[in-house]
């Protein structure tokens, strides 16, 4: 399964990076994105108190995240086969969601202008010459 | 399972595009210099000095 969404509203700061000859800071923010969204996936929730599961870690460790080449892109996943049945919003199971496991679309709508206001701040921050 | 989040680049984003900055020649390439030396440092009859009170010496390049 795969979700996209499209970051809108910093054209301007875009075209005043390219006229400065880098897309570098973009690279980065795109990664500094990637890592926010993956870094809050892997917060588990709390076990129910009825449960006597020892949590393995697995599904924590087998987030990824990757920059495309041009910097206008990152994607976030999990690679565990069984991830999509505990943080995909359209799979999760029942048990999942009533046990509180965030959802990896749930989690991207929550942030949607933190991940703008991440892009727009390494851009700023390159194009002042920080 | 995975999820994209991208951004439209601009038409004609040209930043990565271009061709990093090439020196014209290596530094073993480049021809040896001449210096020209501005002035060659005496000592003048008066305590070191000429008659103007200069101690430098106006000269050709030298090699």
């Amino acid at each position: 399964m795969s979700f996209e969404v499209r970051i809108e509203g910093i054209d301007d700061l875009l075209k005043r990076l390219d006229a400065a000859g880098s897309t570098k800071p973009l690279k980065d923010g795109m990664k500094a994105i990637g890592t926010s969204i993956s870094t809050r996936m892997k917060v588990y929730p709390p076990a129910p108190a009825s449960s006597s599961y020892q949590r393995t870690g697995n599904l924590m460790k087998r987030w990824t995240s990757k920059v495309e080449g041009d910097g206008s892109a990152v994607t976030v996943g999990n690679n565990a086969p069984y991830a999509r049945l505990v943080q995909s919003m359209d799979e999760q199971t029942w048990f999942h969601t009533r046990t509180g496991w965030s959802t990896l679309e749930g989690t991207l709508n929550d942030r949607k202008d933190q991940i703008v206001e991440i892009l727009r701040a390494f851009l700023q921050n390159a194009l002042n010459g920080g | 399972m995975q999820l994209k989040i991208q951004t439209k680049l601009p038409d004609g984003l040209k930043a990565d595009k271009r061709k990093p900055a090439e020196p014209v020649k290596k530094y073993d390439e480049l021809d040896p210099r001449e210096y020209l030396v501005l002035g060659v440092p005496f000592g003048g009859p008066y305590n070191g000095k000429d008659s103007d009170g200069q101690t430098l010496r106006r000269t050709p390049t030298c090699g």
